[in-house]
């Protein structure tokens, strides 16, 4: 804490963080508010945070020609109810376990050698292939989008696990960040795990990789958050199969439609897939923080 | 162990020499240190010889064996680094074990998780521990064995560097600058420490250094580098008493050598200012040369004794011994090295003169290069 600051500065900084804070803050309350309400306490606003939960009546189990007294509902249970059941979530939160390991695991699996040949190796061309690194992180991922799609559908891939990972694979973010931090370690710990008998790709695995934990951790956050709550590009390639549905896609299947928006299990959707990342930051939040600014070392 | 043959080594980076040519004959058992200022390719030269850099031309034998196109690790040396290069993440224990592991196990029974399962594997990692046991004990760190890197100080640090080097009873070991990272203290200590290792394995050492204390105390011989030039390799009394070139004078040494200029008459006599340095003769006449004098061999005399007239600027007590730094009036400073008791008689801003003792007087052309004397004792 710097002790040379006034209490007014202090008390300034802290009212622009707190604004900044409510300001990001907000949309989740909103979120998390919804979740838990009923469709009319959502339109009218009304109800506080956590709504009356008062009973209501569910139109569709109408519909269905069920009596009307079998057809009332609490709230947050019709909510969170007919997002597991409306929607097979379990299988979309599944499918983007896997999806997210999987690309995390390949890009790593990709990016360590890259980044050590990068850094560490010296051969005619190195400083190209790094511009070319630079280069490719200016391209943005809509750009290419259409060409990789048709590459996909040329060889049938699409609506396949293969659709929603190979693309991302090869992480120039990853293989830049990983560089950096490749830098940062001694030279000669290479050289003496050479004299010690490992081969360039033990030297990767077994020294390089251990000693790249806090990189490692950063390069998780941003490629897992990306990719668990990416939209865009499985609704791209999964055009039919809904057993392919990541958790964002499955926020489609109360949107629109003859009956209108349901806000109520949307929201209660939004939350279940947030709640695995927010949990785990919560869970590794110094770890996190940590890789981040890259201090894990020394 | 083994002897280690450098010939004509020849290295440079794009457009910079930094070896020109170097030949050193190492002999087995040798501790030998290559010792010079920074820049002046010694650690080069220790990396060509382990295998890490490619040198542009020359061989390097080891045990009359080339070994130009062997890899690091085909070399069968061990190096230990100024930063100790330990792998962070492993314990003190799996550090020293990881060359005998690279070495005796496969590449299927190091496989994680499997490779335990693979015949063979136990009875190799016995003979690992045994042996890491040994090593730890040796060095006195058996009760670090589960501490990672991070939680050890310098010297233990270094002493797991030197464990690590030791486990596979390598031909020769190479060091480069093991000791400039600790503590003037531990500095001494592991001087020690390192020549008395040396005595017990009776390997080969090739020690890299730019402090001239590390390479007199150490070595068996002392190769003085500079500008990527191999400038004289001799035992350590003799690079200090007979030196073959006046920047080999000049790097050993501490406090400096004295560098005066003086003329020598058509008859070999050498003048210093306006005294003539008696009963000292030069092998070249009637040229200008520089007379090196260490400290020792200057003394401080009264004003009106038979010497160079100065004032002295500085002194300093050293305990046993002091030092001098004087002014000659005929310019130049010089330092003198005496017993303590001449701080009774001299003191700093008083004057003085300087003699000269012309017995280890060393006589250098312009050049730098060393010029034979003749000492004839005045009848």
């Amino acid at each position: 804490m710097l002790g040379n600051s006034s209490p007014m500065a202090e008390a300034l900084k802290h009212a622009v963080l707190i604004v900044g804070a409510l300001i990001v803050i907000l949309p989740f309350y909103v979120m998390l508010s919804y979740s838990m309400k009923s469709p009319n306490e959502i339109l009218t606003n009304t109800g506080g945070f956590i709504g009356s939960q008062e009973k209501m009546v569910d139109d569709y189990c109408i519909k269905l020609g069920n009596p009307k007294k079998d057809c009332y509902r609490t709230p947050v249970f019709f909510n969170y109810g007919s997002a597991f059941e409306k929607a097979p979530l379990v299988r979309y939160l599944l499918n983007g376990v896997f999806v997210t390991l999987s690309i995390f695991i390949i890009q790593v699996l990709v990016a360590l050698p890259c980044a050590y040949a990068l850094s560490k190796l010296r051969f005619w061309g190195r400083d190209v292939v790094f511009a070319m690194v630079l280069v490719c992180l200016l391209i943005p991922v809509h750009a290419i989008a259409l060409p990789i799609y048709l590459m996909l559908a040329k060889v049938g891939l699409t609506n396949s696990y293969a659709a929603l990972i190979i693309p991302w694979t090869i992480s120039v973010f990853g293989i830049f960040l990983m560089r950096q931090f490749f830098m940062t370690i001694p030279d000669d710990l290479i050289d003496a795990a050479r004299i010690d008998g490992m081969s360039e790709f033990s030297i990767v695995w077994k020294v390089m990789l251990p000693c790249a934990v806090p990189a490692l951790m950063a390069f998780a956050i941003f490629s897992v958050v990306a990719h668990w709550n990416d939209y865009f590009w499985p609704r791209v390639v999964i055009t039919g199969d809904r057993s392919y549905f990541t958790p964002p896609l499955g926020l489609r299947e109360f949107t629109g439609g003859a009956d209108g928006d349901f806000y109520g299990p949307i929201m209660a959707t939004a939350t279940i897939i947030v709640t695995p990342l927010i949990v785990a930051f919560l869970l590794a939040q110094r770890k996190f923080i940590e890789g981040i600014t890259l201090s894990g070392m020394k | 162990m083994a002897s280690v043959t450098i010939r004509d080594i020849e290295k440079s980076f794009g457009s910079v020499n930094v070896l020109n040519g170097v030949s050193v004959d190492i002999e087995d058992g040798e501790f030998i240190v290559l010792v010079g200022p920074s820049g002046c390719g010694k650690s080069t030269l220790l990396r060509i010889i382990a295998g890490l850099e490619q040198q542009n031309a020359g061989n390097i034998s080891i045990a009359d064996e080339l070994v130009d196109n062997l890899h690091a690790s085909h070399r069968d040396i061990a190096m230990v680094f100024q930063s100790y290069a330990l792998y962070p993440h492993l314990t003190v224990a799996n550090n020293i074990s990881v060359p005998l592991h690279m070495r005796r196990l496969s590449f299927l029974q190091r496989l994680p998780l499997l490779g335990r399962f693979m015949p063979g594997h136990k009875e190799i990692m016995d003979g690992i521990k045994r042996d890491v046991d040994e090593v730890t004990e040796t060095l006195g760190i058996g009760a670090l064995m589960d501490r990672k890197p991070g939680q050890l100080s310098g010297g233990q640090r270094q002493r797991v560097a030197v464990g690590r080097a030791m486990v596979r009873h390598p031909r020769a070991f190479l060091m480069d600058e093991p000791l400039s990272n600790l503590d003037a203290e531990l500095r001494v200590h592991m001087r020690a420490e390192i020549a008395e290792l040396h005595r017990r394995l009776a390997t080969t050492f090739i020690y890299v250094t730019h402090d001239q204390a590390e390479a007199m105390t150490m070595a068996d011989r002392v190769a003085v580098m500079m500008d990527g030039d191999l400038l004289q390799v001799d035992t350590p009394s003799n690079v200090y008493k007979n030196p073959t070139d006046i920047r080999v004078a000049e790097f050993i040494g501490s406090p400096k050598i004295n560098i005066l200029a003086a003329q020598v008459d058509g008859a070999g006599k050498i003048t210093v200012g306006d005294r003539m340095l008696s009963g000292l003769y030069s092998s070249v006449k009637g040229e200008d040369i520089q007379v090196g004098v260490r400290p020792e061999a200057l003394t401080l005399a009264d004003i009106k004794a038979e010497g160079l007239p100065c004032r002295i600027v500085h002194h300093e007590n050293m305990g046993s011994e002091a030092y001098f730094h004087a002014e000659l009036n005929i310019g130049g400073r010089v330092i003198s090295r005496m017993d303590a008791s001449a701080l009774d008689t001299f003191a700093t801003g008083q004057e003085a003169s300087i003699v000269i003792d012309p017995q280890n007087a060393l006589l250098f052309g312009k050049e730098g290069q060393r010029l034979a004397s003749k000492i004839e004792v005045a009848a």
